[in-house]
């Protein structure tokens, strides 16, 4: 039989005409946004310019899907993909396998707890309106633009770095490439949450697209949001394929349906790998330029308003980094957690942990040379609004959260990773929450201190302090990300099967090759 | 609208007019960084004890003329530049996300932080021509733009132009020294700009604010 046939070849079907026609929506809202504001008078340009690049993303992911699943049935003639467990296999699909242990229920109940504590206190918020929260003149944003930066972070960083190693061709990547996509994806839903707690008026969100004004930073940001989500699970599940094809042929149940949906027809033949292959490599390229740009996106936000501080052009470039110290950092912590909860150390190897630790001092090197760029130009300048924003940071109110910041983003790093023995799996973990904590501490001294200066003397106006509610939100946003990750590994293997395999298979072979290819170079001059 | 800083007294009755005028609610005592003034009186102060001296001026929505920084970056158009050179503010658009206020300079617009209450006996006290904003909005001074519509509304009515200085705003009126001039730049006000005393706050960023002060005299 046809694997994948009959009623899930119809959904697959509904599935792709959603997804073009997701496309032509996306496309005919912009078209439609351009004409009335051409018809009322205002720049229509942005909105053609933005329709543009969002749709041709969109039309780049539905023509690769479409493309790559046509190329999958095609794969039909193909053998069974129906190998022998080998113990990597049976060591993968273990969590996915077994049922769950009463000290996951334990967990996951807890993490249930937190998120409807948090819940609880968003009801307080909607009944009782933002007066609940510490925020207040002159700090509008607070706690919850900093955690949606941060969040953020995590899913457009993660994305950024599996791509580029992707690119680049490290064979360490692949224990941690399904980890990365994954966390991408629930940051992902995870962070803009707190965009909707944020808001005054959630009953209003309509507004952006039926009224939408495409010169506002606000209206790029709620673009990318859009195409980053729908690129991040187009990159968590392409790869994710083969293993469904795999758990196809090794569950039973009620399980075992979804996974033959989801496998497309998987068969493991040549053709489809590379198809996979190139769909793969296309998309990793795409992913690398749209995390670029929605990262400095949400930079942007602050540093195009006129405010001191704020208004600088090494805030994009700095976000940009940022996401990417703090994925490696998250991306460490993901994998020592899989390794210790699944005992995958077969896999999850010393080498994951020393390389991520060099990314984490390499990132830390780039940071202090940025922020020692930030604060010379700005000292040396001397501008009263500014120096008094820094001096708030440097000794003042904030200066706990500006030193944690230096401390788990610079020192941390430096100090403990530095040299290639240090770099075990304990020191790069440690290293890891510092990152972690500094630069949530970070976001938060680069947002607040420049609120809390406001340009002219405000009478009744105070210190910001984050509220009993804005630290429960937090909270259980991180739950849920946990809560997330915790039940996706038991539906879909933590490190990709078919990738892992075929990666103990090729690398000796690539890596004969490299050296090789450096030898002609050096025997032909 | 013109401020003469060296007739004001600073005895506040412009923030009350402006309060009594707008349905601006009383608020929180106890969260005084969550209260709602279009009107303030802002105190710059100079020196150090005990030579302190304090310079006081009121200081509602500057209406930049150019570019108002909260129009540019309002994801929804709830703000904007009108053919008058006002910045209105529609409640009903605006989703809260305050990003006008961070963006604004002047930091002179204000968030309903809760929905606004208004105790026995205030709520008879309340504007008919003036709407009572809804939680989760920004708000702000719109130069009493009711009043430029029932100015309209009579002189249509009387099948003439509005008169000059027949628009007034609420702070204008109850300013004991007519400290607190208002009109049209090109046309009450003319002039004003040119005036020696005229400055205009945050003059560098270019913003072109349409609060002119007018310094004290020295004497």
């Amino acid at each position: 039989m046809r694997p994948g046939r009959g009623g899930a070849f119809r959904v697959q079907i509904a599935f792709f005409l959603f997804i073009w026609g997701f496309t032509f929506v996306t496309a005919g809202w912009f078209a439609w946004s351009a004409r009335w504001l051409h018809r009322y008078g205002d720049a229509w340009k942005p909105a053609v310019v933005m329709g543009i690049a969002v749709t041709s993303c969109f039309a780049l992911l539905a023509g690769l899907l479409t493309w790559t699943f046509v190329a999958l049935g095609r794969g039909e003639n193909g053998e069974r993909f129906d190998p022998v467990p080998d113990p990597i296999e049976r060591r993968l699909l273990a969590p996915v396998l077994a049922g769950w242990s009463a000290r996951t229920w334990a967990t996951a109940l807890a993490l249930v707890a937190v998120i409807a504590w948090a819940g609880y206190c968003w009801y307080l918020q909607l009944r009782y309106g933002l007066a609940v929260t510490g925020l207040g003149r002159p700090v509008f944003w607070g706690m919850y633009i900093v955690d949606f930066d941060f969040f953020l972070g995590i899913a457009y960083g993660l994305v950024l770095l599996s791509a580029v190693l992707r690119l680049a061709g490290a064979d360490w990547r692949r224990a941690g490439q399904r980890l990365a996509a994954m966390g991408a994806v629930f940051a992902m839903i995870v962070g803009p949450v707190n965009i909707l707690l944020d808001l005054g008026r959630l009953d209003h969100l309509h507004k952006v697209y039926a009224s939408g004004r495409m010169q506002s930073p606000l209206l790029w940001d709620v673009a990318s949001i859009m195409t980053f989500l729908i690129t991040c699970l187009v990159y968590l599940f392409l790869p994710l394929i083969p293993d469904f094809g795999l758990l196809r042929e090794r569950v039973g149940g009620f399980r075992k349906p979804i996974y033959r949906f989801l496998s497309f027809g998987w068969t493991g033949s040549a053709a489809q790998v590379a198809a996979l292959d190139r769909a793969n490599r296309l998309l990793a390229i795409l992913v690398v330029f749209v995390a670029v740009i929605v990262r400095s996106v949400v930079a942007w936000i602050t540093s195009l308003t006129l405010q001191p501080l704020w208004h600088s052009a090494l805030t994009g470039p700095m976000y940009v980094l940022g996401a990417i110290f703090l994925s490696a950092a998250v991306l460490a912590l993901l994998l020592a957690a899989m390794r210790r909860a699944f005992g995958l150390s077969a896999v999850i190897r010393p080498v994951h942990f020393d390389k991520l630790g060099l990314v984490l001092v390499l990132c830390a090197v780039v940071w202090g040379y940025l922020m020692v760029s930030e604060l010379l130009t700005v000292s040396y300048g001397n501008e009263p609004d500014e120096m008094a924003i820094i001096a708030t940071k440097l000794s003042g109110r904030f200066s706990l959260l500006f030193w944690m910041a230096v401390g788990g983003l610079f020192a941390a790093p430096v100090a403990l990773l530095t040299r290639k023995s240090w770099r075990t799996a304990g020191r790069v973990v440690a290293a890891s929450l510092a990152v972690f904590v500094g630069s949530w501490a970070q976001l938060y001294t680069e947002l607040v201190p420049v609120l809390e200066h406001p340009r002219m003397p405000l009478p009744g106006s105070g210190h910001y302090r984050p509220a009993a509610v804005e630290i429960a939100t937090f909270a259980g946003c991180l739950a849920a990300f946990v809560l997330l990750t915790m039940i996706l590994t038991r539906f879909v293997p933590v490190v990709a099967v078919f990738y892992e395999r075929r990666g103990r298979g090729d690398a000796a072979a690539q890596a004969t090759e490299r050296s090789r290819e450096y030898q002609a170079e050096v025997t032909h001059p | 609208m013109a401020v003469d800083l060296d007739r004001c007294t600073a005895c506040g009755a412009c923030t009350v007019a402006c309060a009594q005028e707008n349905n601006v609610a009383l608020g929180n005592p106890d969260r005084p960084d969550q209260l709602i003034r279009w009107m303030e009186i802002l105190p710059a102060e100079r020196g150090k004890y005990p030579e302190v001296s304090a310079r006081l001026a009121p200081s509602p929505c500057q209406h930049c003329d150019r570019e108002p920084p909260c129009a540019r970056v309002c994801p929804v158009y709830a703000t904007y530049r009108n053919v008058e050179g006002l910045i209105p503010q529609i409640y009903e658009q605006c989703i809260g996300c305050r990003y006008c206020v961070n963006a604004c300079p002047y930091t002179c617009k204000h968030f309903n932080w809760s929905r606004p209450e208004f105790p026995a006996p205030f709520e008879r006290g309340l504007n008919p021509d003036v709407s009572v904003r809804n939680a989760g909005v920004m708000e702000k001074c719109n130069f009493c733009y009711h009043r430029l519509q029932v100015v309209r509304d009579t002189a249509a009515q009387e099948g003439r132009e509005p008169k000059l200085g027949e628009y007034r705003t609420a702070c204008q009126e109850s300013c004991p020294t007519k400290a607190i001039r208002f009109g049209d730049l090109d046309g009450e006000l003319e002039g004003v700009r040119e005036n020696e005393r005229a400055f205009t706050l945050l003059e560098d960023l270019g913003l072109m604010p349409k609060v002119i002060y007018l310094k004290e005299k020295t004497s």
